[in-house]
């Protein structure tokens, strides 16, 4: 009966967001003055979501289980790093194994101290935020990053295209969300994360293994930050250690916009993308209104700050 | 194209919300709020000082300090609420 309830709240929530997108897109296009709707635009659009979108995925699978992650920004940046720490001794197929194997780790730490002990996810993934920052500095040696392989390697394979060399991030953004979707959607994990949500003690009580699935969710969230990284040095080839911080406050504002109760149990992976695609698309709306970048920050916080007040009305 | 130019400026006074809320909790304030009080944040805020003299004085790497903060942050939080 619950879970009937859970799906169809879930669905009623999905068209809320299908709502949303319309009308970010209409505003996009009527900012930039028809320029955001291109085809050419949009593929650009959705290719620069690509690194944080595969974040926020992570995020909401974590959220929607009730708990919180911090470190996500900062596990991006450990990533970053770790493709070069691991890359000077194995190569580069070397140095993303040990990316995603780090930062999954990490996420699985994360994951063993909020299931085993009582304290909070919000202290458990901020000492991992800190943790995590420093790693970025000692893999990288403090050494400005340049890791130009995965450009290299893969944007020739898509050249024959128009603007080919975005199609990469864009299909690991479809393969990240298919895959997200399917395990919160279509699996028993996916049940047990929305009871956990919904209801830690109920559903301890009710047999589902919290232990296994919060674990799940951290080493989830870690791994598919890794995945963000490897995106991002594929679009941008070179960083500093720490860069990817702004992922936490990104990962979050798409999460929240995406339809995800802050405080666990609702949410929807597709309604997660459309909270993705709606940064993405008003970043480009500002841009090509010529609106300086240094103010891209505070509009976010803005608009998440009102979809939790709307959220918390509706609620009451 | 230009929407690929999103701000990838370093925060200033990044941290410290970080080494706030670790001194709070050295402090012994409850994070779920009700206990504790300001002179235990001040005592957990000295500590916290007294810590980053010694981790200075001892010329720790900058790199490590995170670690060592995260360690203190998730340490503290165990030991308060082990009985709990």
């Amino acid at each position: 009966m619950q879970l009937a309830m859970t799906r169809a709240k879930a669905s009623l929530e999905r068209y809320n967001q299908l709502f949303l997108l319309v009308a970010v897109l209409v505003i996009a296009t009527v900012i930039s003055h028809g320029v955001f709707i291109r085809p050419t635009n949009l593929i650009l659009v959705i290719a620069s979501a690509a690194a944080f979108g595969l974040v926020s995925f992570g995020q909401a699978l974590v959220v929607i289980g009730g708990g919180f992650d911090l470190a996500v920004g900062s596990l991006v940046a450990m990533s970053i790093s770790a493709v070069v720490f691991f890359r000077a001794d194995f190569g580069i197929v070397g140095g993303t194994v040990g990316a995603l194997v780090a930062a999954t780790v990490a996420g699985l730490i994360s994951g063993i101290f909020v299931s085993r002990t009582k304290i909070p996810p919000f202290i458990v993934t901020l000492g991992m935020l800190s943790v995590a920052d420093s790693m970025s500095w000692i893999l990288a040696a403090g050494q400005p990053i340049t890791v130009s392989e995965y450009n290299d390697a893969i944007s020739p394979v898509f050249a024959s295209f128009p603007l080919g060399e975005n199609y990469f991030p864009i299909i690991i953004l479809i393969v990240g969300f298919i895959v997200t979707s399917l395990l919160l959607h279509r699996s028993k994990w996916g049940r047990y994360i929305y009871a956990i949500g919904d209801n830690e003690a109920a559903a301890k009580i009710a047999g589902v293994p919290v232990m296994r699935t919060k674990l799940l969710c951290y080493g989830l969230s870690g791994l598919l930050c890794a995945v963000g990284a490897i995106i991002y040095l594929y679009q941008n080839i070179s960083a500093t250690p720490g860069e990817g911080a702004d992922y936490l406050l990104l990962s979050f504002a798409a999460t929240i916009l995406g339809g995800v109760y802050m405080y666990g149990g609702e949410g929807t992976i597709p309604g997660v993308l459309v909270g993705v695609t709606c940064l993405s698309s008003i970043t480009s709306a500002l841009t090509i209104a010529g609106v300086p970048p240094s103010i891209y920050q505070g509009v976010l916080g803005v608009i998440v700050l009102a979809v939790v007040l709307l959220q918390a009305r509706i609620r009451r | 194209m230009a929407s690929y130019v999103r701000s990838g400026m370093p925060t200033v006074g990044k941290g410290y919300e970080f080494k706030a809320i670790t001194a709070a909790v050295l402090g012994g304030i409850a994070l779920t709020g009700g206990r504790g009080n300001i002179f235990k944040a001040i005592v957990g805020a000295v500590i916290l000082i007294v810590l980053y003299g010694v981790i200075t004085a001892f010329a720790v790497s900058p790199y490590i300090q995170g670690i060592i903060q995260g360690a203190i942050l998730v340490g503290a939080v165990y030991y308060a609420t082990r009985n709990d």
